[in-house]
């Protein structure tokens, strides 16, 4: 299990260990360096922010020397930004990058990383997680404490909550957000063999596009069959000549069937219109006839009108059977055809016509090859549709997951959040048996906007509302931290977040007696699922072994410039 | 059409003006317009006929001045249309869908679901806030005082 052993500030060859064991407990009065521990802790972990808090002064480096069941590790860090690690405590340090003391520190969370739920991770995202991402579950500052609307003292800033947000979003509903990445995986798989089967598909279009513009230049007979298109190519190519077109491709009478074509195209085209007119006139007037029908048809004195509205649809319904009979588009269809032929045959004449230069021909033949060797390569036609499709399902299919959230997550987490918050010997601390004794009390933590609320019958319905009391909204506070430590440990076991919890100042605003009982609740909660836990403050209980105390009344930095006159003036500097 | 034959070209019309009175009738009876009053059902009925405007855009105030100022010139040339809606609101009473009384409609049996093809109704559909809705919200008084401005 990853535990924090020791803390060391360095100043050339000095040095000073603090050394944890799993429930430490910090103990010093008013400015003594008490946040300033956390800050080098977090300094030491791999915190972005520079070590500049008070009293940190005069220090060259910060050390920090972890471990697990099977291998232990000493981290450096000094104060302008470089990074040292060690495997032994007999070698020197090596210097090394943040991402690798990063990693080497994640390698001691846990053996076997659950690679798959990072990648999820960096997939939906956009973000490559460490276990920088999650401190925001070690640390309860000592500012932000008490604050129901904003459990996580460091989810405050605005920095931080979308990332939370997401991360949160991650937690509870990684079922979802799994099938999402499993999903957009096949989506991105699919979307690239369509880009390139597109770009495949441009260049055939492209390439019967320009055989089709060539052909004409040449002179040559295009069919809508690329083979036939390439054997004439072939022909041509070996002996540059054109086939004579046939005595009846007579220019002029090919220019009057055209026109006669269009004429034609044109007088049906009018009859289509009128015919499409008449058969939706004809479908609106039966509609509002029948709406009138279905109101009177069963009152004997409109038995007239029902008489006249039936007899006026049975017409309407042999009219529109006439008018389908009429099948304008397939004549349409078959003209244009005919058209589409003529007009063909005289281009063709028209650029027969036309001299050939021998340089300009030989270039166009160089290109028509060029061309018929990119459509003679395979191109599955069909292929495009169907990967159009598949994409268009599974970008449903990720709409639909990204909908239906579930709310079991959240369900689970809040209601082992009351039962922690109800269910323990705890006896002497007032709130909690009034909280005890309200009818269907709970507690419900929106992880997403991070605001906690309490739950309890007020007549007939359960309502929600925010508690009072600075004590209970600390302890609850917590106990919110505890139970996502214990939502990760159950359900994210080889995830890469540090288990370990540091407290600063928690028992502020609670009675010494009320403390005195939570605290050894809270540890035991901590001790339940493997959180190392470091509380940090100025009361000391009673149930605090010897061998957890870390007691630090005399100053927490031995090299700190103003350490004689902290003890005589406590208001000047916070050290 | 043998129904012009026997009743006359202009019966065949009023029965054509009546089927769709029934269809704007019938989807105002219903949600979410609920229309339960005998004035603002002729009034509403014959300004969303005529409206012409198909839909509104981004419209959000002035519901009520524009759609009733369909009153203003059509009813002078239309006054038939009224005739109509009033036959369609006999039918509908006298064949059991209906009930008024003392000015007030109530629903007897359950009408078809199908929404009626008046195009600005189609486009009423699905807004945020519908302008027949808005109007609907005037109680009979104010509502006649509106048409009276129109008229």
């Amino acid at each position: 299990m990853f535990r924090l052993k020791c803390i060391t500030l360095y100043k050339g060859t000095e040095k000073k260990d603090y050394h944890f064991s799993d429930n430490a407990y910090v103990y010093g009065h008013n400015n003594v360096g008490k946040t300033a521990l956390t800050k080098v802790i977090d300094y030491a972990l791999g915190s972005s922010e520079r070590l500049s808090h008070a009293g940190l002064d005069n220090i060259d480096a910060v050390g920090v020397y972890l471990v697990n069941d099977k291998t232990e590790l000493w981290g450096k860090r000094t104060v302008t930004g470089e990074y040292f690690y060690k495997r032994t405590e007999s070698s020197e340090y090596t210097l090394i990058s943040l991402d690798t003391y990063k990693e080497y520190i994640s390698e001691l969370i846990t053996d076997a990383p659950d690679e798959k739920a990072v990648k999820v991770y960096q997939k939906v995202f956009d973000e490559n997680p460490t276990y920088r991402s999650f401190t925001f579950l070690n640390f309860v500052d000592e500012i932000g404490q008490g604050d129901l609307g904003a459990i996580f003292t460091r989810g405050k800033e605005i920095r931080h909550l979308v990332r939370i947000r997401n991360i949160m979003d991650f937690f509870f509903n990684y079922e979802n957000i799994e099938k999402f990445y499993e999903k957009r995986m096949e989506l991105d798989a699919v979307e690239f063999e369509l880009r390139q089967y597109n770009d495949k598909m441009n260049q055939y279009t492209h390439s019967v596009g320009r055989v089709n513009r060539l052909f004409t230049e040449l002179g040559l007979s295009y069919s809508d069959d690329m083979q036939d298109n390439y054997k004439t190519f072939e022909d041509f190519s070996d002996d540059f000549s054109r086939k004579i077109s046939r005595p009846n491709d007579d220019l002029v009478y090919l220019t009057k069937a055209s026109h006669s074509l269009a004429e034609e195209l044109k007088l049906y085209s009018y009859l289509e219109n009128q015919s499409q007119e008449a058969g939706n006139r004809k479908a609106r007037t039966e509609r509002l006839l029948s709406t009138l029908h279905s109101i009177i048809a069963e009152n004997v004195e409109y038995a007239e009108d029902v008489s006249v509205i039936t007899g006026a649809i049975e017409e309407i319904k042999q009219d529109r059977l006439i008018l389908s009979l009429a099948d304008y588009e397939v004549s349409i269809a078959k003209v244009r055809e005919r058209k589409k032929s003529i007009d063909a045959r005289i281009a063709l004449l028209k650029s027969q016509a036309v001299e050939l230069d021998y340089d300009k021909t030989l270039k166009m033949i160089a290109l028509l090859e060029d061309h018929f060797k990119i459509i003679n390569s395979a191109v599955d036609i069909s292929r495009g549709s169907l990967l159009t499709e598949q994409a268009k399902t599974l970008r449903k299919e990720i709409k639909d997951i990204k909908n239906n959230y579930s709310q079991k997550g959240i369900k689970d987490f809040n209601n082992r959040l009351t039962q922690m918050y109800l269910e323990n010997d705890i006896t002497g601390v007032p709130y909690l048996n009034d909280d005890r004794n309200e009818e269907q009390f709970s507690l419900a933590f929106d992880p997403f906007s991070q605001v906690l609320v309490a739950k309890h019958k007020e007549g007939e319905a359960v309502v929600s509302y925010t508690p009072g009391s600075m004590a209970r909204h600390n302890h609850l506070q917590l106990l919110v931290y505890l139970c996502m430590l214990e939502y990760l440990h159950e359900r994210f076991t080889s995830f890469i977040y540090l288990p370990i919890l540091i407290i600063d100042s928690a028992d502020q605003p609670m009675e010494e007696s009320s403390f005195e009982e939570i605290y050894p609740s809270l540890i035991e909660t901590a001790k339940k699922i493997g959180v190392q836990t470091i509380f940090v403050s100025k009361a000391r209980p009673k149930t605090v072994n010897d061998t957890d105390l870390i007691d630090i009344t005399t100053g927490l930095n031995p090299f700190h410039l103003q350490s004689g006159e902290i003890t005589t003036n406590e208001n000047e500097i916070e050290l | 059409m043998k129904a012009g034959e026997s009743r006359g070209v202009k019966s065949m019309n009023d029965l054509l003006l009546q089927g769709e009175y029934a269809e704007i009738i019938v989807e105002l009876l219903n949600e979410p317009y609920n229309v339960n009053s005998v004035v603002k059902m002729v009034f509403l009925a014959f300004c969303v006929r005529n409206e012409t405007q198909t839909s509104y855009r981004n419209r959000k105030t002035d519901f009520v001045d524009i759609l009733l100022s369909n009153l203003n010139v059509k009813l002078l040339f239309h006054p038939d249309e009224l005739r109509n809606i009033f036959e369609v609101l006999s039918k509908l009473k006298k064949c059991g869908w209906i009930t008024t009384e003392g000015g007030k409609i109530s629903i007897l049996k359950e009408f078809d679901k199908s929404k009626a093809e008046n195009k600005f109704l189609a486009g009423c559909r699905g807004k945020d806030i519908n302008p027949v809705v808005e109007v609907n919200k005037l109680d009979d008084k104010a509502f006649i005082e509106e048409v009276l401005r129109h008229v």
